[in-house]
């Protein structure tokens, strides 16, 4: 038999799903091989050694076999868990979004450590807010939007907030925003592109800090909430429109903003 | 392609390998070997896994109470009346109900959610019988609600939503400890079960 190919390598673990009787396939994101997908073997019964270091969104060291379709994973020891995500709703949905974002946004065997360490970096920040139930969604927008932001950039998706997409000038008074263009658009040049929306001065603003800096430079700027709102939706339409699809974590992400009442679930005479 | 490779096969047989290849974790060369196992079985016997297959799918429904699958409704569990009706224990799926009657230490009701909200696969609350949940509490015999979900990232998130969501009626609700497993090794316990573990310690 040859010898099995055997790689270390850092990951956090994107998402699971059960295979057969007791094993697992796992996505991984990983520094130097991009996404990758393995099997881990025995993981779904509770004497499992391996079961607790391979849960999603945990952060750890593995030792992985080449496999002909799928990796094997062989050895995995937790460097984090995100404890303080686990039990939260508000964290947990967030860090669902982020994990669902690197998943569609990024392809297997491909090098991305700026994007690995913009993944982790943003999963300690997440752990590290403070959740008083409802009172701090602030925090929660701006982490999301620097990190929508960075993961734009690294991927190469960065909108064009500069100059205008069409005529490439710096625009003067009011702007629009392109999805389809990717970008900025002036009033002169609005009737080239069809799918347009109104930028105000504010959340131009904000878009031009979200490319300077990371969610501790943000957290300091005096946003309205409006402004904030204004670019989460840009983003997401944004998002929507690179990949096509809607994310399936943004649904619930919603559902725990907007409050977990039993009203929801009462039967309506049906 | 396959259906090439088949020509040669009698009618039945072929399509008895298409139908096994159907089912989850049978790939074509498992699908033919069960197959071929069948055409030399006594008749009678396959006779009796047939029946066995078609009345599962002819007498089996769900409770309309606790929402496991049932060949009576209410289930047999639902209807025992030496039960304790003012508890419900909260599990994932069927299975998990047997699972915790095998250890005898239970002698309340169930109530079985068929999933739990797993965004990254579009499962969201809507998608479990929490409804059915929601208006079984509202009847107000129930005073307790124990959560045995199983203890991964979904589930966590699940047990999290639940309690939000009932924490208005005041109910009682508790969760299943989290520990170590029989006849495990401290040492490779991971740092969640671990941590868990030193949290949820007991006063001996």
């Amino acid at each position: 038999m040859p010898q099995a190919h055997l790689y270390r390598s850092e990951a956090v673990i994107l998402k699971q799903m059960s295979l057969g009787e007791a094993d697992r396939i796992l996505t991984l994101f990983t520094p130097l091989y991009g996404k990758v997908r393995a099997v881990a073997k025995g993981v779904r019964k509770p004497t499992s050694r391996m079961s607790g270091s391979v849960e999603p969104l945990t952060r750890a060291n593995m030792l992985l076999s080449k496999g002909k379709d799928l990796d094997v994973v062989s050895q995995a020891e937790p460097i984090d868990v995100y404890m303080a995500v686990r039990g939260d709703l508000e964290k947990t949905s967030t860090s669902f979004y982020m994990a669902e974002l690197i998943d569609a946004f990024t392809i297997e065997q491909s090098e991305n450590r700026s994007l690995y360490r913009h993944l982790v970096n943003s999963l300690e920040t997440l752990c590290d807010l403070k959740n008083d139930g409802l009172g701090n969604i602030r925090e929660f927008i701006l982490l999301r939007a620097s990190y929508e932001s960075g993961l734009l950039n690294m991927t190469g998706y960065r909108p064009q907030i500069h100059r205008c997409i069409e005529c490439g000038l710096v625009p003067q008074g009011s702007v629009s925003f392109s999805a389809s263009g990717g970008g900025l658009i002036c009033q002169r040049c609005r009737n080239k592109q069809t799918v347009t929306r109104p930028l105000s001065v504010g959340a131009l603003k904000m878009l031009n800090l979200l490319e300077e800096g990371g969610f501790a430079f943000l957290k300091k700027q005096p946003f309205q909430e409006d402004i904030s709102l204004e670019v989460e939706s840009l983003l997401r339409q944004y998002i929507w429109y690179l990949l096509e699809r809607n994310l399936k974590s943004t649904s619930f992400m919603d559902s725990v903003r907007r409050g977990v009442s039993m009203d929801r679930f009462e039967y309506t005479g049906q | 392609m396959e259906q090439n490779n088949n020509n040669h096969l009698a009618e039945p047989v072929a399509r008895l390998i298409d139908e096994f290849n159907k089912l989850p974790g049978i790939g074509p060369k498992s699908a033919q070997r069960l197959t071929y196992h069948l055409v030399r079985m006594p008749a009678e016997q396959a006779q009796a896994l047939a029946e066995a297959i078609l009345s599962v799918k002819n007498r089996i429904t769900s409770c309309s109470e606790c929402q496991n699958i049932t060949e009576h409704n209410p289930c047999s569990i639902c209807s025992d009346v030496k039960r304790d009706h003012t508890r419900i224990c909260v599990v994932e799926e069927p299975l998990d109900v047997l699972a915790l009657e095998r250890t005898h230490a239970y002698k309340g009701m169930y109530h079985v959610l068929h999933g739990v909200i797993s965004p990254m696969n579009a499962i969201g609350p809507d998608d479990l019988k929490l409804r059915e949940l929601v208006s079984r509490l509202k009847g107000g015999v129930v005073t307790e609600l124990i959560l045995a979900i199983n203890p991964t990232l979904e589930g966590e998130a699940t047990a999290t939503y639940i309690q939000r969501l009932f924490a208005p009626l005041g109910i009682q609700l508790s969760r299943l400890a989290r520990g170590l497993p029989a006849g495990s090794d401290l040492e490779y316990a991971d740092l969640i079960t671990l941590t868990r573990a030193i949290e949820g310690r007991q006063k001996i």
